[in-house]
């Protein structure tokens, strides 16, 4: 700001710029930042900071929404560990992360490498890889319980035609979360995707080609050149897309399987809108909300340790 | 990756992104060919991979299912969400990246920090909150704790006048202009390729919405889309598949469109998070 001060200076403004100095030193006027900054405050401290302390809090009370609260400290955290079915659920919140987490960042980067290309008719073809961003997590739960049907569905004739009987789905506990997972990985692919040829795009060509002189044949160039250039986006793509599995796993597990059979999705957000929805067991609830928010940031910490800094304005 | 090589090789590429391409769209076909089927032939064994007949008539069908309120509803709810929820984070987002103000600091660290506690950690309390309004069933109750999830977009606007240059605004500061008067005239204008590409995500984000609205409402007529969709999924013995395929098709085809000409504002805004 100060730079521009001193470099052109019309002999008239010089008054002014003084005036504005003197004004502009620290802050500006409370006006025009109440103005700009406020309703969003007020409406972020009622309906985010407000509820999220009140769920910190209402985690060591007893509330069945209808009574008057009553205080149990630690009670709640301490029934966790003696609830089968909270373990289970937190094991299956972890399993379906790793399940989504993993395939999506090798197949965007894949399917990245693969498109960075053009050919006449390839926007047509680079829609179809993105189209899966549009389709909602409902509809597309709606949509792939049909594509598993065992006896209707598409991969189950896939399979037949190679003298192979898939399982029922859904409906078995072996194959219920990779169903489900398969359903998230199609829906996250179109994000990592943009992201990777964003960055693939950035890499300058002179690196590719001073390593095809050296004999860099195409695996050593994706290998040694493109990998680790796009490592920051790695990291992104990480963190958004086990933000986005937790964020949304709700829908998808909710629609297609309502945790089951057997509990083999019962991830923790459905368990914890079954106590807080259905049992009324508000205070229980918002303790394993608590434990799931803990999860979340122990999982982030592990794809990406803030051993540097966060890619270039990037909320991650 | 090669753009030279071997003829082969080329024409092996361009199978290949071909190939995978389909692949990824191949649900997409599956719902458009069984939204067309008779109800006899969506279940016959083994599935056609063409319909013999296109019953136009499902379209009918299935929006009888999804019941035209819930659409209604969908439009308003995405509207009123996308148009309040962009007005504050573009205000807010340049407050915080060139006003100088008291808690400017904390205050950008609080919206950072609250963008990685999950949902589920507020819902229950905001849903006790709203209850307590007697917002349950109304569209305030629907709209405004979404609206308030700020602080993704915050932000991302918040980045991107932090790259704008301090010399533009500077020069008409001089000219005795205040912040409105810079903000609607100067900044806004330069904010369009943001402002389209969070705009492309947040009318995604809410028109798809499902949690919150299965939480906020109990009554029929105040269901927005996926609400209804997720109905028809629980069990195709109450509802034919080839009429929840139109249903999933036919909630699905505005955002559709929507995408196929806004793409270029999905890609460069979301790509362009990465870039700087």
């Amino acid at each position: 700001m100060s730079k521009t001060d001193t470099a052109e200076p019309g002999t008239a403004a010089i008054p002014r710029i003084a005036a504005r100095r003197r004004n502009n030193g620290r802050t500006d006027s409370p006006f025009w930042a109440a103005l700009f900054v406020g309703p969003n405050v007020v409406l972020f401290t009622l309906f985010m900071i407000v509820p999220i302390l009140w769920g910190l809090g209402l985690s060591v009370f007893d509330w069945n929404l209808i009574g008057e609260p009553r205080f149990v400290g630690l009670q709640n955290y301490a029934d966790i560990l003696r609830d089968a079915r909270a373990l289970n659920s937190v094991w299956k919140t972890v399993y379906l992360v790793f399940l989504g987490v993993v395939p999506t960042v090798v197949l965007s980067f894949m399917i990245a490498v693969l498109i960075n290309t053009t050919f006449p008719g390839y926007t047509v073809f680079r829609t179809m890889y993105l189209l899966p961003i549009v389709i909602s997590l409902v509809a597309s739960a709606v949509l792939w319980r049909f594509i598993y049907d065992p006896r209707v569905g598409p991969i189950a004739q896939l399979l037949s035609a190679f003298g192979v009987s898939g399982p029922n789905w859904l409906q078995d506990t072996t194959w219920a979360m990779p169903a489900l997972s398969l359903v998230i990985v199609w829906l996250r692919l179109p994000l990592g995707v943009i992201l990777y040829l964003a960055a693939l795009q950035q890499i300058n060509p002179q690196l590719l080609e001073a390593a095809e002189i050296d004999g860099a044949g195409p695996w050593a160039k994706l290998r040694h050149v493109i990998w680790p250039n796009v490592m920051p986006v790695t990291l992104l793509v990480l963190v958004l897309t086990l933000r986005g599995i937790i964020f949304d796993s709700f829908d998808i597990a909710f629609v297609m399987t309502k945790g089951g059979p057997l509990n083999s999705t019962d991830i923790l957000a459905v368990y914890i809108y079954d106590l807080a929805f259905a049992q009324l067991r508000l205070g229980y609830a918002s303790a394993l909300s608590t434990v799931l928010f803990v999860i979340v940031t122990i999982l982030a910490l592990i794809f990406n340790p803030p051993r540097r800094r966060p890619t270039n304005g990037d909320p991650v | 990756m090669s753009a030279v090589g071997h003829p082969w090789r080329r024409r092996l590429h361009v199978s290949a992104v071909a190939f995978f391409g389909l692949l990824m769209a191949a649900p997409f076909y599956w719902m458009i060919i069984n939204s067309f089927k008779s109800s006899r032939e969506v279940v016959a064994y083994p599935p056609t991979w063409w319909p013999i007949e296109w019953h136009f008539e499902n379209i009918e069908a299935a929006l009888g299912f999804l019941d035209p309120s819930a659409i209604v509803n969908s439009v308003i709810f995405t509207a009123i969400i996308t148009i309040a929820q962009l007005t504050l984070v573009v205000m807010t987002g340049f407050a915080l990246a060139k006003m100088h103000f008291f808690g400017r600091g904390p205050l950008l660290t609080l919206f950072v920090l609250t963008m990685f506690v999950p949902g589920q950690v507020a819902l229950i309390p905001t849903f006790i909150l709203i209850r307590n309004l007697n917002w349950i069933d109304t569209f305030m109750g629907l709209c405004i704790p979404i609206i308030a999830q700020t602080s993704f977009g915050v932000f991302i606007f918040r980045q991107f006048y932090v790259s704008m240059p301090n010399e533009i605004l500077d020069a008409a500061k001089i000219d005795g202009a205040h912040w409105g008067q810079i903000f609607v005239r100067i900044v806004l204008p330069l904010s369009g390729p943001p402002i389209a590409a969070y705009t492309a995500v947040t009318v995604l984000t809410a028109w798809n919405m499902y949690a919150w609205p299965l939480i906020a409402t109990t009554e029929r007529d105040m269901r927005v889309l996926p609400l209804a969709l997720a109905g028809l999924g629980q069990s195709f013995s109450q509802t034919p598949p080839n009429i929840a395929m139109m249903a999933v098709l036919l909630s699905t085809l505005p955002i559709i469109v929507f995408f196929i000409f806004c793409q270029r504002y999905f890609i460069n805004g979301l790509g362009g998070a990465i870039k700087e």
